[in-house]
């Protein structure tokens, strides 16, 4: 070493960790039931929507509503495949790939899975909504008219929307900020 | 071939476990370094460490001899560590060694020794770099030559060239001419 910097870098006074493949294979037996954990409590939330729904589904007698119910149930099993195949791909890292392939690879992977949110995580649901809206919607206009039911069913409307677009907005927003990372990354190189 | 995280309990256990011992006694302290440098809370350094050593024991599974094992062992460590400060809240943008003019002041004013002084500016330098220039400057600081460095990083020799130039530049401005903040 000629540089001072480099002697006193090497210098500190550091006591480095030794575990031994014994104490490691316990971490990685622990990690991964805390991966399991996770996991669970994950699609666990997403799954009590599904008896949910299903029993709602089964007790109406309007058949729009059931639809609804069984469309909302649907897009929820398709947003819990989503959220599993998006989780997957970033436990797939390729750890030893050079620091920069690595940086880039996880780069893509982020604004890939922001810029396909509305794919996989809003569209499904919009069915279901639709259909529970205008379920709704007929189940107020049968009792007081058409303008009543319309407007009782508006600002529920309005807020879905507002919700959804918001979120699209945002994470397309990121997946761009994403974008001009990686196109800097690859001009410094 | 897959580098893909392996369940533990994968084949070939005792190559891995040969492997690990041979790269965490020659790298060990590199690797506690890094981490130190990464985090700069002292318990989430050890957790990083030890996540650092998790990581290349899982990894070794996949370790094909297609490059030495010290390139191997330094790619899992900054692809970890780099993960590991992407999670962490940042204040100020990172940036790259051609936007530094000096280090950055030391956030601790009552330090008093001059080592003590010249770490402390360094771990702060280290904080604000992008992470292929991070790991450049810690493998610089490590004594890694710009060969391996390229193999490490996936930069380019001009590149290594380049910003070992300018690094080298900055510390002997900042940090060997009794520059004080």
């Amino acid at each position: 070493m000629t540089d001072p910097t480099q002697a006193l870098w090497g210098g500190q006074p550091i006591t480095p960790s030794r575990p031994t493949p014994e104490q490691l294979a316990h971490r990685a037996r622990e990690l991964d039931r805390r991966v399991r954990r996770r996991n669970a409590l994950e699609y666990g939330a997403g799954a009590l929507l599904i008896p949910i729904f299903g029993a709602v589904a089964l007790m109406q007698h309007d058949w729009l509503l059931r639809a609804a119910c069984a469309a909302i149930l649907l897009g929820v099993i398709v947003v819990l495949r989503g959220v599993h195949v998006h989780g997957g791909a970033a436990r797939k890292e390729d750890w030893a790939a050079p620091v920069l392939d690595h940086h880039r690879a996880q780069l893509v992977r982020q604004r890939d899975a922001l810029r396909s949110v509305w794919q996989w995580y809003l569209a499904p649901l919009v069915p279901g909504l639709a259909l529970l809206f205008a379920a709704v919607w007929r189940m107020a206009y049968v009792h007081a008219g058409a303008l009543a039911a319309t407007a009782r069913i508006v600002p529920a409307v309005l807020i879905a929307v507002i919700v959804f677009t918001g979120i699209h907005w945002l994470n397309r927003a990121a997946a761009r900020r994403l974008t001009r990372a990686i196109d800097a990354l690859d001009a410094s190189n | 071939m897959s580098r893909d995280n392996p369940p533990s309990d994968t084949p070939r256990p005792d190559r891995r476990d040969r492997l690990y011992k041979e790269a965490a006694e020659t790298l060990g302290p590199a690797l506690a370094r890094l981490a130190r440098a990464v985090e700069r809370d002292p318990d989430r350094a050890r957790d990083l460490e030890q996540d650092i050593h998790l990581a290349l024991w899982r990894s070794l599974d996949s370790f094909a001899g297609d490059c030495a094992l010290a390139t191997w062992t330094y790619r899992v460590a900054h692809n970890v560590a780099a993960s590991h400060a992407a999670r962490g809240a940042r204040a100020a943008p990172l940036v790259g060694l051609d936007a530094i003019t000096e280090a950055p002041a030391s956030d601790n004013p009552e330090h008093a020794a001059d080592a003590a002084l010249t770490l402390d500016r360094l771990y702060a330098l280290i904080a604000r770099l992008t992470p292929a220039d991070r790991s450049v400057m810690l493998l610089y600081l490590e004594g890694v030559d710009a060969r391996q460095t390229g193999e490490i990083t996936g930069l380019s020799a001009n590149h290594i060239g380049v910003k070992v130039h300018r690094l080298k530049a900055l510390l002997a401005r900042r940090f060997h001419a009794g520059d004080q903040p």
